[in-house]
């Protein structure tokens, strides 16, 4: 296993595509940035000398890069599956399974390789967000302890949510073998859950039909980057602490069961 | 001691049966080829012994490991191969392709070891030095797939179609290689179109076709079978079978009625004056010996494309 994923990573830090992708994940939120700051001034110049608040705040921001249906989000799906596809189109995966590695231990060390470059996508787009936002406005709540605990649920379902599409992106990719299938599947599924759970909206809270858009695996980021909802559920929170719990187990549940039936259908799957 | 032996080895793709109840035997230091037309199920064979395809039926030995046991995963690394085309990173460059199978295996080598690997398949370190892989020509990916199976210091080599895209001086060097290798006392399987080659260097043949293994024997009982002969091609060969059976003894021959094969030992030079003297009319007359090619092309009954 340690052999698989140093070769793994050496392929990864070797690849010029892997700096380019860590550079785009940079430059998306610095020019998503630059376009707000420009928006506010021109807000402010409106305003005519009448008291002005930001149009932005900072932490409302900062979340809106875990977003998986825009910017970083769409770019993502489709680099983690041209990433995990790289083994199976330059046909490396032969040589691996001649010299007799494991089928298990192979999805196993593409799953890490993918999840740690989507932590790593994810992260570069969190923190360029994070720094350009705290320089251009103000945090926008007060942080105190709960600020904190709020802020860490965030980080957490966010992160959490780049692992769960790559754990998605890598079953697709060593299943379907196919790169466009991969890109198109994943892309389809992540951005559709998004789209579904927009309309937990419409669902009063006290509903228990609330409880099936918990449980849909992309809630909290879709929760957490979109500041209109927690405008409209009226708290400062990113995430109650309940629905944080639900989306742990449901971002934890899925992406168990995208890796079990992956590496099933891996071990059973024919390879060309 | 075999190193791979398939027992009654099937393969079915729907209806399709592209593996028939295979029973292949190689023994340690055979140079296996493997010979048959496009679509016998040569690939499918080495997919299903490489581990990248599951047998429908029937199972295989490596090592002396049943393909079936956790253990076969400790034979295989003592295995290498290509399977249909060479597996290479075409973003990197050669040496950080054969770094990466190192990783892989295990190894750390340095870069005199990677420049002598990339020599002893016939590249030069310093030209490719900075060239990415993907803008190799056929045959130097071939070259360097080659190196990368010795890498991992395999006791069992697999090459599916090794010749593929070489030039000539290619072909000699990729043979020489598997020679010097097998000298070494490293077993081979190789499935080629070009049976010349595969005939100058194999000591076992085995014949495929419609996944069936119509035969497999040592290359030296092949020649033993081959039947060197002298063919005459003439308008009255009932004339010239009568001359020579007078005049020379004419005693083991076949004739289709246009070919006369004659398998006595009789000089080729006594033939021809004997001929002249009686005035026969010859089209053509020739030494000929069976090659793995016309043996192939026997057993297959005459019809084959390989």
């Amino acid at each position: 296993m340690r052999n698989l994923l140093k070769a793994d990573f050496f392929s990864l830090f070797k690849s010029k595509l892997t700096y380019v992708v860590l550079g785009i994940c940079a430059g998306v939120p610095l020019l998503t940035l630059l376009l707000y700051f420009g928006l506010n001034e021109a807000a402010k110049n409106l305003s005519e000398g009448e008291l002005f608040e930001s149009l932005f705040k900072a932490r409302d921001l900062m979340f809106s890069t875990f977003s998986l249906s825009s910017n970083v989000g769409l770019v993502i799906p489709i680099f983690t599956g041209i990433l995990v596809m790289a083994d199976i189109r330059n046909g490396t995966v032969r040589n691996k399974i001649i010299i007799g590695k494991s089928r298990t231990k192979i999805y196993f060390s593409q799953l890490i390789v993918s999840v740690s470059f989507c932590v790593a996508m994810s992260l570069v787009s969190f923190l360029v967000m994070t720094s350009g936002s705290l320089i251009f406005f103000k945090y926008g709540y007060t942080f105190n302890a709960s600020e904190a605990w709020n802020f860490s649920k965030a980080l957490i379902i966010g992160v959490l949510s780049f692992i769960y599409v790559a754990t998605l992106a890598t079953f697709i990719a060593l299943s379907t073998k196919s790169m466009p299938l991969t890109i198109v599947f994943t892309l389809l599924v992540v951005v559709g859950l998004s789209l579904v759970c927009s309309l937990a909206f419409l669902v009063p809270e006290d509903s228990n039909y609330i409880y099936i858009f918990y449980l849909l695996p992309t809630f909290g980021a879709s929760s957490i980057s979109s500041s209109t909802l927690s405008l409209l559920t009226g708290s400062n929170d990113l995430l109650s602490n309940k629905v944080f719990f639900f989306c742990l187990g449901s971002l934890l549940g899925f992406s168990t069961f995208n890796t079990a039936l992956g590496i099933f259908i891996f071990n059973k799957a024919d390879l060309k | 001691m075999l190193v791979l032996e398939t027992n009654s080895l099937t393969k079915k793709y729907k209806e399709h049966l592209a593996v028939d109840h295979v029973n292949m035997h190689i023994e340690k230091g055979d140079i296996y080829g493997f010979v048959g037309e496009n679509g016998a199920g040569k690939t499918t064979i080495i997919r299903l012994v490489c581990g990248l395809a599951s047998p429908s039926e029937g199972d295989y030995n490596l090592f002396g490991i049943n393909s079936n046991s956790f253990e076969i995963l400790k034979a295989r690394e003592k295995v290498s191969g290509i399977v249909e085309a060479v597996s290479l990173t075409p973003s990197l460059t050669a040496a950080n392709n054969i770094r990466f199978q190192a990783t892989l295996a295990g190894k750390k080598l340095t870069d005199e070891e990677i420049n002598s690997l990339i020599s002893r398949v016939g590249l030069n370190p310093k030209e490719i030095e900075e060239k990415k892989v993907g803008s190799f020509s056929l045959g130097m990916r071939q070259r360097l797939g080659i190196a990368l199976t010795l890498i991992n210091e395999p006791e069992f080599i697999i090459l599916d179609e090794p010749m593929n895209g070489l030039d000539p001086k290619g072909f000699v060097e990729v043979r020489d290689t598997i020679v010097e290798l097998n000298k070494q006392g490293i077993t081979f399987l190789i499935s080629s179109h070009i049976l010349s080659e595969l005939e100058k260097v194999c000591t076992k043949i085995g014949f495929i076709s419609h996944g069936k293994l119509l035969k497999e024997l040592p290359i030296k009982e092949l020649h033993q079978q081959s039947k060197p002969r002298i063919e005459i091609e003439s308008k009255d060969i009932d004339e010239v079978v009568k001359v020579l059976s007078n005049k020379l003894g004419l005693k083991s021959y076949e004739s289709d009625g246009e070919v006369l094969s004659i398998y006595d030992s009789i000089d080729i030079n006594d033939v021809m004056k004997c001929l002249v003297k009686n005035s026969i009319t010859v089209l053509n007359i020739s030494k000929k010996e069976d090659t793995i090619e016309t043996y192939y092309m026997k057993l297959m009954g005459g019809n084959n494309n390989a």
